[in-house]
């Protein structure tokens, strides 16, 4: 038991300094022999993990080309450069004689799927207030949250080979051996625990020649957090967007609390081998633009805000609010229809006050027509008109009506930065 | 020609005599005789049909030019029907190539994208977003381009058939294109054929590599200059394969050339269309002068240093700001605001001068408020915070609201002299341009190397006169050439 704790700290030394921006060649060896007690076949057997640098990829070509069973373990914390470095594997990849594993995990962040809508399926205002990054993927599925406590796993494979309940079965066999767990695999390709707690979700992306399936692996997530940030504070949102099924989730660490990043990543990766028979663990840096051409490019697609909002479906919103104009309580009434993320279409309703407003709503909604639907823009729009000096009580009014859309109230203190 | 094309079949493989009979067959006549016949593998001469009528063939694995042909929604694969249509790339009349992605679908947390398989123009959608679409029913419609090029059905399952331990090895030596696991279209098969080339001679500079007709054509030239000129013949040089060129962080988006396009205009664009429109109604007057800048520079690079032991960038602007803020107490017309019908005058109190930000969403001017009570070290800090929030798409309407004067640093981008455009409330606005290095005239009447930027300033005339605006500008200028005086009448 303490000589595997020592090997794989060991390992993890070995690995901290390995981790490669260079190109030199530098092999390592660790040998790591698992205790019976922990393995259900009975059978003492030793691993060699070889910590090499990436396989070079050819500057003149921007193809790379898998050949056998690999694992890449990102060293970035980042989403966006997480996210590029799938992009650029699923674009430039050949797996048809080889597979990739990819084992990596994000500062607390929110990925959205496609096709879903942004608005409906997390509190954006929270989430930015705290720092929370919002990120879209490029594959399908629902929203999740993610932090340290997560572990993502992304396959890669030839379109041929895709197979999701595979790739699952390899994940639920490694933690069922290892510590007993009650996994199963649901008809929607999610993991469950005790058939309740939902652990892992899925989502997959096919192309032409090359598909990929990530999933999710919660062990230590703050579920607090988690339940805060995916609820959306926007009513009366109605869209055709793909919508996420919520379900109860349970951290692993709560089961068994050996139950780490560490030992979870050799859980998967010793399972992962065994089945392919080779042992080849790379740390990559998906942040070098020279051994990943054109991934600084990517990452900045994933950021931008027409790729994040701008992509949502076309949805309707209603707002609506009571306030003092000229002395008359009246009720103002919101009905906006977004599309690409900009204000297609607003329609406002006052009630119980003189014909006077009437005018200055209307150039309001007209202002408002072709706006981004994003409190900075609105609120731009707005001052343009001096609504704020001319008639500060609609002003006040519309605010009210946007509950605190128009105001996030967010100081920055620090950059949005990547920790190692 | 017939006795030839006759004797080359005569001394070509059994199979390919089959093969070319069949295609040459059909280039004559497509009547059934010949096809039934030759399918029965009988000799040359017994296979001739004594049709002499020509008959344009129709093949169903070689459209023709010009014809519409229904695209196919292929299998997904896991024994999926049906899948929802997400997102269209493509629209009516949109020319499309072969493996030119078509659409998104969705189907079970699976993201598929459609690639075509023609060359050619999209007719017809047949579903609209949100649609539920049937494997194995038509998705779009596209009409063939000239030559067209439809995906090998062969070269895909060719790739299919590879195991994963071994790599694929080119079957060596066989004369026959059709069994050669290098990829090519009919067409250009067709071409390689009757030029006598293997194909996998041929290196491909299409998709995969696959050989196409130029590659072809190349191949041909090399092989001529070849026996031309009598060297040693050389392997045909390796194509370039694709570059992915990293793109510089600063470049622009390359626009779309040749082709016009037509949008509305939304966002903070369409907001800055309505403020310089109500802009143009106020008469501009414009006043221009030049700042040697050679004792802010020795300033600046000590306040930097200063600064940053308490974690504040410090770039010019502060400098800039303060000195106006101080100018302006003498001038308080400068920062005052008019009404619309230009009836009343309001001196306003504070200086919240404004400045310019360039964003990726367009142009920002948040103000940092009350300036003539800021340090100078305050000032950077509330500068470095606003741009922060500005970059992040994160202002509220307190930062973007209540301006009282404006300066625009365009020279960190770059130009000299420069017609800046007053923000309607405002009665002045200032454009700086960039430091550059120039010859001047110092005391002793020697020349030396200074340090000169150029400032424009626009005013509102209903208001302000031009000596005011001189004074005003000398008095900004004095506190920048010697900031000793900017320290004298610190407040």
């Amino acid at each position: 038991m303490w000589f595997n704790q020592v090997a794989s700290c060991f390992s993890a030394l070995c690995a901290n300094a390995f981790k490669l921006t260079t190109m030199s060649k530098v092999v390592g060896v660790v040998k790591t022999i698992c205790d019976p007690k922990h393995n259900s076949r009975n059978i003492v057997f030793q691993q060699q993990y070889y910590f090499s640098t990436m396989p070079t990829v050819k500057k003149d070509t921007a193809t790379f080309t898998q050949t056998g069973h690999g694992v890449y373990i990102l060293t970035t914390k980042n989403i966006y450069y997480n996210l590029a470095l799938e992009d650029w594997l699923y674009k430039n990849g050949n797996f048809d004689n080889g597979e990739l594993l990819l084992l990596w995990r994000n500062q607390p962040c929110i990925v959205i799927g496609r096709h879903q809508n942004v608005w409906a399926e997390c509190n954006i205002l929270d989430a930015l207030r705290q720092g929370v990054d919002i990120a879209r993927r490029r594959s399908g599925g629902g929203t999740v949250y993610h932090d340290l406590g997560n572990l993502n796993c992304t396959f890669f494979t030839s379109r041929k080979r895709y197979n999701r309940k595979h790739n699952l079965e390899v994940i639920a066999q490694a933690l069922r051996d290892k510590w007993k767990l009650n996994l199963s695999v649901s008809k929607r390709d999610d993991m469950l625990l005790d058939d309740n707690f939902k652990i892992s979700g899925t989502a997959a992306k096919l192309g032409q020649n090359t598909a990929y399936h990530h999933c999710t692996l919660l062990f230590d997530v703050h579920v607090d957090q988690l339940c805060t940030l995916l609820h959306s504070p926007m009513k009366g949102l109605e869209s055709r967007a793909t919508e996420s099924t919520r379900s109860f989730v349970k951290n692993l660490c709560e089961v068994n609390n050996t139950i780490n990043y560490t030992s979870l990543v050799d859980c998967v990766i010793s399972e992962y081998f065994l089945a392919h028979h080779k042992h080849e663990v790379t740390y990559v840096d998906p942040t070098l633009e020279e051994q990943f051409p054109g991934i600084g490019k990517l990452q900045d697609d994933l950021r931008c805000w027409d790729w994040i909002y701008g992509h949502s479906p076309a949805f309707s919103l209603r707002y609506s609010a009571n306030g003092s104009l000229g002395g008359i309580t009246s009720h103002l009434m919101m009905h906006i229809t977004v599309e690409k993320g900009h204000i297609e279409n607003i329609d406002m309703e006052l009630a119980g006050c003189d014909d006077s407003y009437k005018e200055l709503l209307a150039e309001v909604c007209e202002t408002l027509i072709g706006c981004r639907f994003w409190p900075m823009h609105i609120t731009i729009a707005l001052i343009s008109m001096q609504l704020h000096l001319n008639s500060p009580e609609l002003w006040a009014l519309i605010n009210k009506c946007f509950s605190g859309f128009l105001e996030p109230n967010c100081h920055i203190e620090q950059n949005i930065k990547e920790t190692m | 020609m017939a006795t030839l094309a006759r004797t080359l079949l005569f001394f070509t493989k059994p199979r390919v005599r089959l093969h070319n009979l069949l295609y040459q067959k059909q280039r004559r006549c497509g009547c059934l005789l010949g096809r039934h016949l030759s399918l029965k593998k009988q000799s040359i001469a017994s296979a001739r049909c004594f049709c002499s009528v020509s008959i344009r063939t129709f093949h169903t694995s070689q459209p023709a030019a010009g014809q519409m042909v229904p695209f196919l929604l292929s299998d997904i694969g896991e024994g999926i029907r049906e899948v929802n249509v997400k997102e269209w790339f493509v629209e009516v009349g949109d020319k499309v190539a072969q493996f030119d992605s078509i659409c998104e679908v969705q189907s079970d947390k699976a993201s598929v994208t459609i690639t075509s398989r023609y060359d050619g123009i999209v007719q017809k959608l047949y579903y609209n977003v949100d649609d539920i679409a049937l494997v194995g029913k038509p998705l779009v419609d596209i009409e063939l381009a000239e030559g067209a090029k439809a995906s090998m059905e062969e070269g895909q399952i060719d790739q299919a058939d590879v195991p994963l331990s071994t790599t694929p090895e080119l079957t060596s030596a066989e004369s026959h294109n059709a069994r050669e696991k290098t990829l090519a279209t009919p067409a250009v098969r067709r071409i390689a054929q009757e030029n006598n080339i293997r194909l996998s001679d041929v290196p491909g500079t299409g998709r995969e590599g696959r050989v196409l007709k130029e590659d072809i054509v190349s191949y041909l030239e090399g092989r001529a200059e070849a026996v031309q000129s009598a060297p040693p013949p050389e392997a045909a040089p390796v194509p370039p394969k694709p570059i992915v060129v990293a793109a510089p962080v600063s470049r622009p988006t390359p626009v779309v050339t040749g082709k016009d396009r037509t949008e509305p205009i939304r966002g903070i664009r369409k907001t800055m269309v309505k403020t310089m429109t109500q802009a143009q109604t106020i008469p501009h007057f414009g006043y221009c002068d030049e700042v040697n800048m050679d004792a802010v520079i020795e300033l600046r690079t000590v306040m930097k240093t200063l600064a940053a032991e308490r974690g504040v960038k410090f770039s010019y602007m502060p400098i800039f700001l303060k000195a106006a803020s101080l100018a302006l107490l003498q001038f308080p017309i400068l920062n005052s605001s008019v009404d619309e019908k230009c009836e009343n005058i309001t001196y306003k109190a504070s200086h919240n001068i404004g400045f310019a930000m360039d964003t990726k969403d367009g142009l920002l001017v948040p103000n940092v408020k009350n300036v003539q009570s800021l340090s100078m070290l305050e000032v950077a800090s509330e500068l470095s915070r606003l741009m922060q929030l500005g970059s992040a798409g994160k202002l509220g309407t307190h930062d973007l609201s209540g301006g009282t004067f404006t300066l625009s640093n365009i020279g960190t981008i770059g130009g000299t002299y420069t017609k800046p455009v007053l923000l309607p409330t405002e009665v002045v606005i200032g454009a700086l341009g960039k430091i550059q290095v120039l010859p001047r005239f110092d005391s002793n009447d020697n020349v030396y190397k200074a340090h000169v930027m150029n400032i424009s300033w626009s005013a509102d005339h209903r208001i302000i006169e031009g000596a005011t605006m001189a004074k005003f500008s000398n008095l900004w200028k004095s506190y920048l050439e010697n900031p000793t005086s900017l320290i004298l009448d610190m407040k």
